[in-house]
């Protein structure tokens, strides 16, 4: 085992009754790096978590931490650090006791246990806050005084479940920004838990999507975005989310049709046949995002506009296309009314085409980029 | 590794020890009522000739010559029976009612104010004993004495508090916006609380009514001071074995028939406490 | 048509000012978004619009009625909290007809509405079932169900999405637009998060601090803020600010100086004073970003880079501040490299450093 890998789970299994939370599960997690486990509520990524920190044993499979086997070993000789959702902060002590708790345990000399307060203080910009009891702070410095707590023990690893759920948008934003630089600064190999698949991709150097116990798609950021394994990857990463499209491929005079039971929808122009050969005729999903279409006079796509929502700077256009909904952005001050018919061209090296039974990835682009 | 084969070993140890101290009593008591009389001083765990013999002296005191001494202070069994069944049943639900309503007061509109709900407690921290004998004054101006609703009132009154204590914490529980909705949809008051707060709120009085009715079943000091012939189930029992003479086999039976109750009516609203309780936030 | 109005309502609890002269009117039909931070006195107000708090002082309106004295049942409103009247004893189908129950409709009156209502949020499947059994999403329908069942003239929702994870909140502000153009019904709604607002209101109150800083639509608040620390609350990713002060004021332009930098921009001012102070507010949004030699305005060292799928939020330290910027995913960015930065002109707003207030 090279001396990268901080965590190493093999084969990790773990069950509650008949259900099995955790499915024979593996990966590592590299030093210095921010590892998140994303996917929605009941996934096991919560239980994967508890797991490496030792508050869960698993049925099967083993955990190694640092190369050591820690699969039998309790919690606290683990010598990791779990922030939690909330609850973390004993609201009767105040910033500094509570960052000092965990050396004042340690019975580290007082002079010690001062610098290192600080010093995580500085760094999460709660020096200010430090005579402050725990009860009386909001909810972000509650969070960052829970990192802190974990910080000033120098944790060979630290946990995170899910710390932002509960703070607001505006704070949760900062954080996201904040938490990512502290981790680079510090090089604290982290274990990121979330379902929250924008915080995975801001915070992450490497993203583990989960479902149902499993891990479907492991890799970077980049590569979980452009490059989704299968269906439910590529929808639930992505917002607002990828747009679907059912039917049956074929190719017309070197146009790529595709035929659902009543329409016939023309998705590209150009195609390289020899790359769409052995799809043509089976049933697929067909998936864009919607900033790889654009609405454009010599679209393909024809469509009703359906309704206009502001997301960040840009609008987004819900277009009815047949029995279909598709979602494609636009500009702000674009001027464009509900009710309005509107021509759409997807791009066609950003095409995504999923087998319909499986859900599995076939093809990305339709022409060689 | 060894620490742990003996923290393991340890806990083993504490666990058969506990069980032990819970649950011998209890077999020796259900053996004792089915031996016969020869047999009740021998330290036996099983009968040797099984009788229902102590069963048949419970209902009907008469039936067995041999006893005839005893059998002239003993009633049958069914009078304390129902006397107890009634006592515990009104107390709890006087003391469960007045409790939800005050506990709805206190987590709702802060009243009668923090002080008179902890004054409440206070009650229950001095010894009973030490109200023996007011109490028995009282009663005997009012007539209470050898009364079962002189009973029934001093239990309802004594075990309020918990039943207080025990529903504030379930209606503090209930979000308040769950009765502000049903307001807003042109509910009374009185249709809020009764439509909305106690379905909510039943584990809790189930809870509460189940503590309260055990208490009342096992009373013995003021039942034991406060009747002469009405006497409640608890008093009954302690009789079979007096200064005059012991029946243990029959105490035994007495008592075994005296656990039974609670523990049938516990069974049957068991389900009651396990129905889903979860309040506020799901999450998907 | 003014359908509801709330003229100059304040709300103080003790000397505290929770609300401070809310004053709005809402058309038939419309939803109107309450945005503000935790404690800016949302819920309180969203309370004395149900009826269910009594304001210090102001009128409310409906249909040119003065309904402030009215009791909260006879407004005929809905509301749902933000923790969501779904009752854990009983059924969704109870939970559901529990309105209907306390109107003593008759049970085949009751099953229509029920069912109808069920149908329209597509929960019909879980009638049978107990909350203990629904996900965030099943939850939060039905005590929209609840709410919608009696018909309601007004809809009042408290943060309805806050407790839902973030792919179900999305798919639900798209449901719920969809569904408001079925229903038709007018909704007052809070949430904490600007975006989401935007997205779901015609109107958007900006509450800050139980002030009503400004009211208008999205693309209003968007243009024209009236202030900073609206500009400030409405921006995700956080707004970039800078210090500087005004040069010269001409008929073509501004001139700003800041501590180390120029910027001259087109826009005649109505006033405009020579060393005034002001404060330059652009969103991450429009900021242009050039890894050459380049014209830009500020140099900066990147020091943070969140990638977020579309783009990559960048952060970079300048002489006096950091700034924030969106840029496509495609341009590539190293970590400690210095880059030059350019605020779109046209984007860019400048705000008294004073009064906060902005400048045209």
């Amino acid at each position: 085992m090279s001396s990268r890998v901080v965590v190493k789970l093999e084969n990790v299994t773990k069950r509650f009754g008949d259900v099995v939370a955790v499915n024979n599960i593996s990966f590592e997690v590299y030093r210095g790096e921010l590892f998140s486990l994303l996917g929605p509520s009941g996934c096991g990524k919560t239980t994967t978590l508890r797991i490496i920190a030792g508050l869960e044993q698993p049925d099967e499979g083993r955990v190694y931490i640092e190369g050591v086997d820690v699969t039998k070993m309790p919690a606290r000789e683990r010598k990791v650090c779990l922030v939690f959702q909330e609850y973390a902060v004993f609201p009767h002590m105040s910033v500094y006791e509570n960052i000092a708790f965990g050396l004042k345990v340690k019975k580290l000399p007082k002079a010690e246990i001062d610098k290192k307060v600080k010093e995580a203080a500085e760094i999460l910009e709660l020096s200010s806050y430090l005579n402050y009891k725990g009860g009386r702070l909001g909810l972000s410095e509650q969070q960052r005084v829970a990192i802190a707590r974990c910080l000033v023990v120098e944790p060979k690893l630290l946990l995170l479940d899910e710390p932002l759920t509960l703070v607001d948008a505006k704070v949760r934003e900062r954080m996201r920004r904040e938490l990512k630089r502290i981790q680079r600064e510090l090089e604290t190999t982290m274990i990121y838990v979330t379902h929250d698949q924008l915080e995975a991709l801001m915070l992450s150097d490497r993203v583990a999507v989960m479902r149902s116990g499993r891990i479907v798609q492991m890799g970077t950021p980049e590569e979980i975005y452009d490059n989704p394994k299968d269906l439910f990857v590529a929808t639930f990463v992505g917002s607002p989310t990828m747009n679907l499209v059912e039917g049956v491929l074929e190719l017309e005079e070197n146009k790529l049709v595709l035929k659902t039971p009543s329409y016939k929808y023309i998705l590209s122009k150009e195609v390289e046949s020899n790359i769409i050969q052995s799809l043509l005729g089976s049933e697929v999903v067909v998936g864009f995002r919607p900033e790889d279409a654009e609405v454009r006079n010599d679209g393909v796509l024809e469509g009703t506009v359906k309704l206009i929502e502001i997301v960040e700077d840009r609008k987004i256009l819900h277009i009815k296309i047949n029995e279909d909904e598709v979602r494609v952005f636009v500009d702000l001050l674009a001027p464009f009314t509900e009710g309005q018919k509107v021509k759409i061209r997807i791009n066609p090296l950003k095409l995504h085409i999923f087998e319909k039974k499986t859900g599995r990835k076939l093809l990305k682009g339709v022409v060689s980029g | 590794m060894l620490r742990r084969i003996l923290t393991n070993a340890l806990m083993w140890l504490v666990l058969i020890i506990a069980v032990v101290w819970t649950v011998i009593p209890v077999m020796w008591m259900i053996s004792l009522s089915f031996k016969t009389y020869g047999e009740w001083r021998t330290p036996s765990l099983l009968p040797r000739n099984p009788t229902l013999d102590n069963y048949i002296m419970l209902f009907s005191p008469q039936a067995l010559g041999i006893f005839i001494a005893y059998t002239a202070i003993l009633e049958p069994i069914v009078g304390p029976l129902s006397r107890t069944l009634i006592i515990s049943a009104t107390a709890t639900v006087i003391a469960v009612m007045i409790g939800f309503f005050t506990a709805y007061g206190a987590s709702r509109y802060n009243s009668p104010g923090p002080f008179t709900l902890f004054f409440t407690l206070l009650t229950r921290m001095l010894p009973p004993a030490t109200f023996v004998t007011p109490i028995v004054i009282y009663f005997t101006t009012l007539y209470l004495i050898d009364n079962i609703i002189g009973l029934i009132l001093l239990y309802a009154a004594t075990t309020v508090t918990y039943a207080i204590w025990i529903l504030k914490g379930f209606i503090d529980a209930i979000p308040v916006e769950w009765e502000e909705a049903a307001l807003l949809e042109g509910a009374s008051p009185l249709q809020v609380l009764f439509k909305v707060i106690i379905p909510i709120a039943r584990p809790g009085l189930v809870v509460a009514g189940l503590f309260i009715f055990l208490m009342a079943w096992t009373e013995l000091l003021f039942a034991l001071v406060l009747t002469n012939l009405n006497v409640p189930l608890s008093v009954q029992v302690s009789k079979y074995v007096t200064a005059v003479g012991a029946l243990w086999g029959v105490q035994a039976a007495a008592a075994l028939l005296s656990s039974i109750i609670p523990l049938v009516i516990g069974y049957l609203i068991q389900r009651h406490l396990i129905t889903g309780f979860t309040f506020g936030l799901v999450r998907g | 048509m003014t359908f509801l109005e709330l003229q100059k309502i304040s709300k103080t609890i003790g000397n505290k000012v929770i609300l401070h002269e809310i004053d709005f009117k809402v058309g038939k039909g419309e939803i109107v978004a309450i945005i503000g931070p935790p404690g800016s006195g949302k819920t309180t107000l969203l309370k004395i619009i149900s009826g269910l708090l009594a304001p210090t002082s102001g009128r409310i309106y409906l249909e040119g009625k003065d309904i402030t004295n009215t009791p909260p049942h006879e407004r005929g409103f809905s509301m749902v909290f933000e923790i969501p009247p779904v009752y854990p004893d009983r059924t969704g189908y109870e939970n559901i007809a529990f309105p209907l129950r306390l109107k003593k409709l008759n049970e085949d009156e009751i099953r229509k509405r029920v069912l109808a209502v069920a149908d329209l949020l597509g929960i019909r499947h879980i009638l049978d079932r107990k909350p203990s059994t629904y996900s965030g999403g099943e939850y939060q329908r039905v005590a929209l169900a609840r709410a919608l069942v009696t018909e309601p003239r007004l809809l009042l929702l408290d943060e309805p999405f806050r407790n839902l994870d973030a792919k179900i909140r999305e798919a639900m502000v798209s449901w719920f637009k969809d569904l408001h153009k079925k229903i038709g019904v007018t909704i007052i709604y809070s949430t904490h998060d600007p975006l989401e607002g935007m997205t779901m209101g015609d109107k958007i109150l900006v509450l800050l601090k139980g002030i009503q800083k400004q009211f208008g639509s999205a693309s209003e608040l968007l243009a024209r803020p009236t202030d900073l620390d609206v500009d400030e609350f409405i921006s995700i990713p956080a707004l970039n600010i800078l210090k500087g002060y005004i040069d010269e004021c001409s008929e073509s332009g501004v001139k700003l100086s800041f501590k180390n930098a120029m910027l001259k921009i087109p826009k005649k001012l109505l006033k405009c004073e020579r060393g005034q102070e002001v404060f330059v507010a652009f969103r991450p949004h429009d900021v242009k970003i050039d890894t050459g030699e380049g014209v830009g305005v500020f140099k900066g060292r990147i020091i943070n880079i969140n990638y977020t799928g579309r783009n990559q939020l960048v952060s970079l330290e300048t002489d006096d501040t950091i700034i924030r910027a969106v840029v496509g995913k495609d341009v590539k960015l190293k970590i400690g490299s210095t880059v030059s930065i350019i605020p779109s002109i046209e984007n860019l707003r400048l705000y008294d450093a004073n009064t906060k207030k902005l400048l045209e």
